[in-house]
């Protein structure tokens, strides 16, 4: 079994959880005998792990003038009623256009060729970068043999329903969040339907949760008995630091860490902290990440009077986010909305219990966890509290969540994708 | 021939409050009068009262041969006079019959046994002196909480004049079976009214007709003299114990909730604050610690979302009455009196 992966990001270089999600599935599926090819649109060199190949969209060459399937024809068509993501009005168009400005392009004995080049980024040229990528996806798709398409979230859609059209494989988007997790009510328009065609085009789709599979069923109106859940998991620790830092001071530790966006309950947090230290001073607290109410949340501490309590060592990953959990007492995950939420279960492998969020999808898969509604910060206060006061909670908490950590490993749910790829390859 | 003892267990905990760390050392009752006392009403209408009624049909029947045994507990006492007075006469009319008798238990339905022998004997002697002056009669038998039952248990209630102490099972090569219900058990978990009466009023015949005797556990003892004293842990069962705590001390909450309980006994055995003393006891009943308990899913005695909150709620509140002891044992030491201030100074 093949599968052909598109996705916007790939450890090492990832900006939140999706790209430790796609690592993690992608290992998985290789310890089931699964190959992967897993396509980016900016390779940096490093992605490449074990059997996992790693291919930068930028890196491709795309025959000009491109490639006509009538079934290729039909999706462009598609794209251009359907999909906001398509900035021009036919792909030859697009090309031409392209290639005046920022596309690489030059001849050979086949005929002219070309490369798109790829920021990979999250910047204002976004939706153009996305289109390219698609375009740049039928080609690869021509290019490789493989037996299923599998996309992950909305950046990679188009990039799909092109290499499905081009190869007439079976395609499998992941949704790993939504535009309502992002943005609340208030989404984007483009964004949404640009989600809405993937989940159409798609012949499966897969939710990280029961809590998203439900949005994709209520929100985008996709048939209940086409979507499946298969929760996300947690590598194994790579290497164990052998020289962990042990905490410099008495208090404790209590440890938020995510993009510090409105539907990451940043706010929440800072009101709970608030609450403990009107009555108990030997506590300090920590907001990791970055994001656009980061310089809000500064001010809100300053405000309450607790910045001396508080800690805002910006986005950390890797060693830097170990190094921080080692010394944390508590981690707390106060989203107003979380599709998944793999970051609680990183904390629990660093031997840290956990405070979720109800309204968040690990919790799911969490019986070891003590569970709040964000908005209720008394409650949130009490519980971070108790969990860092009490030591047979604490305990407690500690040694049955690692149980359940151990249970849920990326091999195991990527047996349940790869099922999901038999069963497609089967009927198709 | 079997005999058969029947017991019924009658236990109400004083449920604690939703207590936040917040309002640790601020005053804030422990216990939610609301829902005790609908609890207690709800249980007391639709099982004690109508049981009730329905044994004391049977003994005006004309059954003078029907002995049942009760084990009230002190909570449950306190909480018939706080909210539905007319049990306690409910009960007394019963005692009054002859055919009913009261056994003595932990006052508060505690697990102080396995913890403090002298906790045990005050909470002991404090419920048996609760049920003579409510009901006329000084229990002379012993039942532990939960029939939790091993030979240093039994030995401590000998030592103060009980002639028994019961345990679960059947017992002397089972001539004797002793079945213990839960007295709210009828009408709570039956949809049909009429299974109270069914059970009150059938069972106790049914097994007379069967050629069976029921005993009361003082019975026992007259009938079986070679081994005097029924309950003693020679003849009831073959093994040292006899009880499984996992329902109230098995996860690490439970335990650490337990010891960190226990460790302020000496300190308020020291102070002489009756509300203080009062506390103490509601807070040893084993109900908060079987709400802490895993195990047991469909947990739905609780009245608490998850063993979590149980234990969180618990320790706050625990937290709270640790301050107050303490402050309790600053006062005394401040206007001393008489022989406990060297002791009270130990631990403060």
């Amino acid at each position: 079994m093949q599968v052909l992966m598109f996705g916007w990001e790939f450890p090492p270089h990832i900006s939140g959880g999706l790209g430790t999600a796609c690592l993690g599935i992608a290992t998985g599926l290789s310890a089931n005998n699964v190959k992967v090819l897993f396509v980016v649109p900016k390779k940096h060199g490093n992605e490449d792990a074990g059997e996992i190949k790693v291919v930068g969209a930028g890196d491709v060459e795309i025959p000009l003038p491109y490639a006509h399937t009538e079934k290729l024809q039909e999706t462009f068509s598609y794209f251009e009623v359907n999909s906001p993501v398509v900035p021009y009005h036919s792909p030859e168009t697009f090309a031409v256009s392209a290639q005046t400005s920022t596309v690489e392009s030059k001849q050979t004995s086949h005929g002219p060729i070309m490369r798109y080049p790829f920021t990979g980024g999250y910047g204002k040229n976004l939706m153009k970068e996305v289109w390219q990528y698609a375009l740049t996806a039928a080609a690869i798709a021509t290019q490789h043999n493989f037996d299923v398409i599998h996309v992950h979230d909305w950046l990679a859609f188009p990039a799909g329903i092109m290499a499905s059209a081009a190869s007439g494989k079976p395609l499998v988007v992941h949704v790993h969040a939504t535009e309502f997790d992002r943005s609340g009510s208030n989404i984007n328009m483009q964004v949404y339907e640009t989600e809405r065609l993937g989940m159409l085009k798609a012949d499966k789709v897969i939710a990280v949760s029961e809590l998203t599979r439900k949005v994709i069923i209520d929100r985008y109106s996709i048939p209940p008995e086409k979507v499946v859940t298969i929760h996300n998991a947690v590598l194994p620790v790579a290497e164990k630091h052998k020289s962990l830092p042990s905490k410099p001071f008495n208090e404790k530790v209590i440890t938020f860490a995510g993009r510090i966006t409105y539907q990451k309950g940043p706010a929440y947090f800072i009101e709970a902290a608030a609450k403990i230290l009107r009555v108990d001073k030997s506590f300090r607290f920590v907001m990791a990440g970055s994001g656009d109410m980061l310089k809000a949340m500064i001010s809100y501490a300053a405000q309450l009077r607790i910045s001396r309590y508080f800690h805002f060592p910006g986005f950390l990953k890797g060693a830097e986010l170990e190094k921080l959990l080692a010394i944390s007492d508590v981690f707390v995950m106060p989203s107003v909305s979380e599709p998944f939420g793999i970051i609680p279960l990183e904390a629990i492998r660093a031997g840290v219990p956990v405070i979720i969020s109800r309204q968040s999808g690990v919790q799911e898969v969490l019986q070891y966890a003590l569970k709040i509604d964000s908005p209720d910060t008394s409650d949130m206060a009490n519980c971070i509290h108790a969990l860092a006061s009490y030591k047979g909670i604490h305990r407690l908490l500690k040694r049955e969540s690692t149980q359940e950590l151990n249970a849920l490993n990326w091999e195991k749910q990527a047996y349940h994708i790869k099922k999901v790829y038999e069963h497609l390859t089967s009927t198709y | 021939m079997k005999n058969i003892c029947l017991y019924f267990q009658v236990h109400q905990p004083f449920r604690l409050n939703r207590f936040s760390f917040m309002d640790i050392g601020n005053g804030v009752p422990y216990y939610d009068e609301m829902l005790n006392s609908e609890i207690l009403r709800q249980v007391s209408l639709q099982s004690y009262l109508p049981a009730n009624r329905a044994l004391m049909k049977l003994i005006k029947a004309g059954n003078r041969q029907l002995h049942v045994n009760f084990s009230i507990s002190g909570t449950a006492l306190d909480q018939f006079e706080r909210y539905m007075p007319e049990l306690i006469e409910s009960f007394r009319a019963l005692a009054d019959t002859g055919c009913v008798e009261f056994m003595s238990d932990t006052y508060s339905h505690s697990l102080a046994a396995l913890k403090s022998s002298e906790e045990f004997n005050l909470q002991v002697k404090k419920h048996t002196a609760r049920v003579a002056a409510l009901f006329g009669k000084t229990p002379r038998v012993f039942r532990n909480t939960e029939q939790i039952y091993n030979n240093k248990i039994a030995d401590m209630a000998a030592a103060m004049g009980f002639v028994a102490t019961l345990t679960n099972g059947a017992s002397l090569e089972n001539k004797i079976i002793n079945l213990f219900i839960d007295y709210q058990t009828f009408g709570k978990f039956h949809e049909h009214a009429d299974v109270i009466s069914t059970f009150a009023q059938y069972l106790p015949n049914e097994i007379l007709l069967q050629n069976n005797h029921l005993l009361r556990p003082e019975g026992v003892t007259k009938l079986l003299p070679a081994v005097a004293s029924l309950m003693r842990p020679q003849i009831t069962i073959p093994q040292e114990e006899n009880y499984d705590l996992r329902p109230w001390l098995n996860n690490d909450m439970q335990q650490d909730a337990f010891d960190t309980l226990y460790a302020l006994g000496k300190k308020v055995r020291a102070t002489d604050d009756d509300q203080l003393k009062q506390d103490w006891s509601y807070l040893q009943s084993a109900d908060h610690f079987y709400y802490m308990g895993i195990q047991d899913p469909g947990n739905s005695l609780s009245p608490f979302d998850s063993p979590f909150d149980a234990f969180i709620n618990y320790m706050n509140v625990l937290t709270d009455f640790s301050l107050r002891t303490d402050n309790s044992l600053e006062k005394k030491k401040i206007t001393p009196h008489g022989r406990y201030t060297l002791e009270a100074g130990l631990y403060i």
